[in-house]
């Protein structure tokens, strides 16, 4: 917030040259910001990959985390914090609608969508409760975008 | 067991409802195989087990390769994905080629095979619950790695039920990816109880249809 108030006065009160460098610094700012942090909880090595490919795809600017089961999902969460967090629902152990509020109480601010190859109506209607998204597997990078865009704006 | 044989009606209900199940499953595959996939399925058939048996053998020579799932919530089976062993490397390979080099995609064959069989018999069954208005819960993937013939009397000790009375929807399909064919099969295994409650959600939706 400091730099953007800088970059304004600097708009108003200094030469064009000034202002272009510090425009430059909040861009760079902004970005380093805006890094996503994920974590991919998934059973499956395959699905952690391809979901990591996808979301880099999706947001370049991301630094991905993996667990491979409900409860080293939260040891890892306890230890960091996350943007967003890409869940799957069938695991071994904890599934992944069952993990969504474990998660939900240490990172309340956090986005939850819970990845499935299983997209039934009643499986929507369960995840809609939990207040959390759903997207179908394989994780489609477009359609990732798309939800993190709208859960932006 | 009784004769339990399906009316044409409901064939055809179940055929056009496993139709919707295998193109969503090829649109899935698509998505992981990076290209074009076409999936096509002549006929669903509900066959004895041994028949079943029978038909792997004379399509699949040698071992085949499976991913099985349990499935309950109000129609209690398991699901099948059957390939040639080779040709389930072949498939793992088209997915995850561009990301790994030979000697990690031999590694990581069964995981990528369970994950791929998670997708394709999930969507299967999705457009079951759909089209029933029923919910379908599945168990966790499970590879097998057996003699083609083998493969279906292996899930049967799973079942609660005399294995003589185990029926199966039995599906073959095609997977054309990158322009090589891979033949496989997707089945649903169900007992008595399981086939007794899918005709009646069949009668319900023709009912449906005809009202």
């Amino acid at each position: 917030m400091t730099v953007v108030n800088y970059w304004l006065l600097g708009v108003h009160d200094h030469d064009d040259i000034i202002s272009i460098g510090l425009w430059g610094l909040i861009k760079i700012g902004e970005l380093f910001s805006m890094t996503l942090k994920v974590l991919l909880v998934d059973d499956s090595i395959t699905a952690r990959m391809l979901g990591g490919v996808a979301v880099k795809q999706a947001v370049p600017d991301s630094e991905i985390a993996q667990a491979a089961n409900g409860d080293e999902a939260i040891e890892i969460a306890k230890s960091q914090a996350f943007d967003l967090f890409l869940i799957d629902v069938n695991m071994p152990g904890m599934n992944g609608l069952e993990l969504c509020p474990h998660l939900q109480a240490i990172s309340p601010d956090s986005i939850f969508i819970v990845v499935t190859a299983n997209i039934q109506p009643a499986i929507q209607a369960e995840v809609a409760a939990l207040g959390v998204g759903v997207i179908g597997k394989p994780i489609n990078p477009d359609k990732l975008k798309d939800y993190l865009d709208s859960c932006r704006a | 067991m009784p004769d339990l044989k399906l009316s044409g009606m409901q064939k055809d209900v179940l055929t056009e409802v496993m139709n919707l199940g295998i193109g969503r499953a090829a649109s899935v595959l698509s998505e992981l195989a990076g290209d074009v996939v076409d999936m096509g399925i002549p006929e669903v058939r509900l066959m004895p087990r041994s028949k079943v048996s029978k038909k792997l053998i004379a399509g699949i020579e040698g071992k085949a390769a499976a991913v099985r799932q349990s499935f309950g919530g109000g129609i209690d089976g398991q699901s099948l994905l059957i390939f040639p062993e080779k040709a389930s490397l072949e498939l793992v390979r088209r997915i995850l080629g561009e990301h790994l080099d030979v000697g990690e995609i031999s590694d990581l064959e069964q995981d990528a095979l369970r994950e791929v069989g998670n997708v394709i018999l999930s969507a299967c069954l999705g457009a079951f619950a759909e089209a029933f208005g029923n919910r379908i819960d599945n168990g966790l993937p499970e590879v097998l790695v057996a003699n083609s013939g083998e493969v279906v009397n292996l899930c049967s000790p799973i079942m609660a039920e005399d294995p003589e009375d185990l029926r199966v929807l039995f599906m073959e399909v095609e997977f054309g990816i990158h322009s090589q064919e891979i033949h496989g099969y997707v089945m649903l295994l169900l007992g008595l109880a399981g086939i007794t409650t899918l005709v009646s959600l069949i009668d319900e939706y023709i009912k449906k249809l005809s009202s």
